[in-house]
């Protein structure tokens, strides 16, 4: 029996693709989104699921791992932004997604927490992507 | 192009006395010029119609297991995440719809007869020592095909059971003078011929469809078909007639006239392999499918999710092979093995020319190339107009189903005359093994009177049974008054040359049954064999035989002399000189008494 191989995109690329669309400040205007700082008490009020699955993504004995980029897709729309305006191509940033199915069918309630974090004390630095 | 050549109107009765008219076409190229090409009769499996050796499409079965597995499957830009399982499908059917048996012959040019066969779940079994109705209404056709079309051979193509009702109908039919030279080949496809253990595959298919139903769907109501269709079927007399072991498979392998069959008709039997009825996909969607595109379509933020997923088969995707594994399975269902419904090696039979295996499940080879593209020259075989045959014979006669070796008998034969001439006075009937060797002896028997073409002789011939122990051929020849033996139709039989041999003395001369535990005792002079015994009310009998030959005899040597009665438990002696033979016995008052007669 034959198989045919078929490419898959680039899951890190299209994270970082997102990202430009979720920085762009004519697009969030216009579609009455407002982005909030990543401070303390931001990230202290976002979803367990999101921040469990940083926490553990963190290496043992490692830094831990802190979000500095959120953004929660709810039913398809974008629903909030949480950016610390850090370089989108920052090769030290660590991606995320989270999908969470709660109504146990589709399409009625799916969230999705794309994320990006980046070790506690770790400099940010640029590259392309 | 194939048209109508012509429009067969069958006539028969049926077991319950019913008369039947079937109107069969025969369908054919728009040209038939050469008048050797056969016609080739299609002969469906259980529970079919016409339609599996023309259509095959509408059965069901036509499942496209040669087209490439896509993995991962692209399902485009979904508004939602995908996780976890996408779903599951089964093969999809060919496209176009595969053509069958009847169009593939017309196209190679063969006239062809399809038709509907009566009672398709019924069982081919005869009624009463009389042919079943199927094969009523094949012979009924069978002859119209002869009269219709003289001088052209008949050719089969069978699936399935239909294979069985060619079988049958052989054994019924084919040996008849009008039927015998016309036949040629058949094809076999995957043919239950020694039964197949369906009863069993009903059961694995049960635990094995329900599981897989249950596990996908929570659903056993979505059973596939094929097993809702065996498991409906199965109190079914054609599901009895295939069962391994059953009385109609066992009649028939008893009746077919052996390696004979073969010089009937060059049978060549297909057996499948393969327990694959379709593949399941079961489709999981890839981690790609729950990362999110976000894109800026000019009026607001559009999130979409490129759905792919994996088509990881399923644990039943080869489902009836690989419950093999964990059941005690029936070999049908067991890949390299079946087909599903019947095993490759239950397809083949002694008496066939040739054996084909191919890795098909029960249903493909009613349209797949690779069968049809080796059936093609098997049915070439089968041009050729009969022979005429200027003079021959046909012979029908009784015959003992075993004889001692060395022993005379006779058996009564009538032999017709089925040439185109008559046969002048003289001719003279004998016997060999059918191969031209007088193992039975030389003696014949003269037709005294001319036999015309059509007529028949009845004379009585003697044979000597051969030596050599074990089935032994036999056939009846005749020989004009020039010597030259004539063509023969009939195939020969087998006669079972045994050793030892078995005969109830007591029955055969009606004497008195022995005492319990009686003695015996035995000798020989120059002209008898005798056995003395003695009977419950004590008298001692003698049974005897003459050494020329005749039937056995008995005597009541007691009430013959009016000598005392034995003693319970007697024992017997006896012995022969050369003038007495003489029996000792002890009486009740423990005398020793002799009977004594002089020899011969």
């Amino acid at each position: 029996m034959t198989e045919i191989p078929v490419s898959l995109p680039d899951y890190v690329s299209q994270l970082r693709a997102n990202w430009h669309v979720l920085s762009d400040p004519a697009s969030l205007k216009a579609a009455g989104l407002t982005v909030q700082p990543a401070t303390p008490a931001v990230l202290a009020r976002l979803p367990a699921v999101a921040t469990g699955v940083v926490a553990a993504a963190t290496a043992a004995g490692a830094n831990p791992l802190q979000i500095v980029k959120y953004a929660e897709l709810v039913n398809g729309k974008v629903a909030a932004i949480v950016d610390d305006g850090s370089a989108i191509g920052d090769v030290t940033l660590a991606h995320f997604v989270v999908t969470v199915i709660t109504a146990g069918a589709l399409p009625a309630a799916t969230v999705t927490y794309q994320l990006a974090a980046r070790s506690q004390g770790a400099a940010a630095s640029s590259a392309t992507g | 192009m194939a048209i109508t050549l012509a429009t067969l109107t069958a006539t028969w009765t049926d077991n319950n006395n019913i008369k039947h008219q079937d109107t069969v076409s025969a369908i054919g190229p728009a040209e038939v010029p050469d008048p050797d090409v056969p016609v080739v009769i299609l002969l469906h499996g259980m529970g079919g119609s016409s339609n599996d050796l023309s259509q095959p499409g509408l059965t069901g079965f036509t499942y496209d297991m040669t087209a490439p597995i896509v993995s991962p499957l692209d399902l485009g830009l979904q508004p939602n995440p995908g996780v976890g399982c996408y779903g599951f499908s089964t093969d999809s059917k060919l496209n176009p719809a595969p053509g069958g048996w009847q169009p593939f012959l017309v196209g190679a040019g063969y006239i062809t007869v399809n038709y509907s066969q009566i009672e398709p779940w019924g069982s081919l079994a005869q009624v009463n020592g009389q042919p079943s109705d199927p094969v009523r209404q094949l012979d009924a056709i069978i002859s119209c095909i002869i009269t219709t079309f003289p001088g052209r051979r008949i050719a089969f193509v069978t699936h399935s059971r239909g294979g069985l009702l060619l079988r049958a109908w052989l054994v019924q039919h084919g040996s008849d003078p009008a039927v015998r030279p016309r036949l040629g080949t058949a094809v076999q496809l995957a043919p239950p011929n020694h039964g197949s253990e369906l009863a069993n595959i009903v059961g694995a298919l049960e635990v094995t469809v329900a599981a897989a139903a249950a596990e996908l769907l929570g659903d056993p109501a979505a059973m596939p078909w094929l097993y809702l269709l065996l498991a409906g079927a199965i109190g079914d007399p054609a599901i009895g007639d295939m069962t391994v072991g059953s009385g109609f498979l066992t009649w028939l392998a008893g009746n077919e006239p052996g390696n004979e069959a073969g010089a009937l008709l060059e049978l060549h039997t297909f057996g499948g392999t393969s327990p694959t009825l379709f593949r399941w996909h079961l489709y999981v969607f890839t981690p790609q499918s729950v990362v999110p595109i976000i894109t800026w379509d000019g009026s607001g933020l559009v999130v979409s999710y490129h759905w792919s997923a994996w088509d990881v088969g399923f644990p039943v995707r080869n489902y009836a092979g690989d419950v093999g594994a964990i059941l005690q399975a029936p070999p049908e269902i067991v890949p390299g093995s079946g087909d599903i419904l019947v095993t490759a090696a239950s397809a083949a039979l002694p008496w066939q020319a040739g054996y084909h295996v191919h890795p098909l499940n029960h249903g493909q080879p009613l349209w797949d190339p690779g069968v049809q593209g080796e059936a093609l020259p098997v049915l070439r075989n089968a041009w050729g107009s009969p022979p005429v045959q200027v003079a021959a014979s046909w012979a029908v006669w009784s015959q003992p189903a075993s004889v001692g070796a060395g022993t005379s008998f006779s058996i009564t034969v009538t032999v017709t005359n089925v040439g185109t001439t008559t046969w002048p006075a003289g001719c003279v009937a004998g016997s060999d093994n059918g191969f031209g060797k007088r193992i039975w002896g030389t003696a014949t028997a003269t037709m005294a009177s001319s036999v015309p073409r059509g007529g028949s002789a009845t004379v009585t011939l003697s044979l000597t049974a051969p030596s050599s122990q074990g089935n032994q051929p036999v056939s009846v020849f005749v020989t004009a008054p020039g010597g030259q033996q004539l063509e023969r139709g009939q195939p020969f039989q087998a006669i079972l040359v045994v050793g030892w041999m078995a005969a109830d003395l007591t029955l055969d001369t009606g004497s008195p049954a022995a005492a319990p535990g009686s003695a015996l005792t035995s000798w020989a002079d120059t002209r008898y064999q005798h056995v003395i015994y003695l009977s419950p009310d004590q008298h001692v009998h003698e049974l005897y035989y003459p050494l020329a030959g005749g039937t056995w005899a008995g005597g009541d040597l007691t009430a013959d002399t009016g000598s005392a009665r034995a003693a319970r438990g007697s024992a017997l002696t006896s012995w022969a000189d050369t003038r007495y033979q003489h029996v000792i016995y002890l009486s009740a008052d423990q005398h020793v008494y002799e009977l004594y007669r002089s020899v011969g």
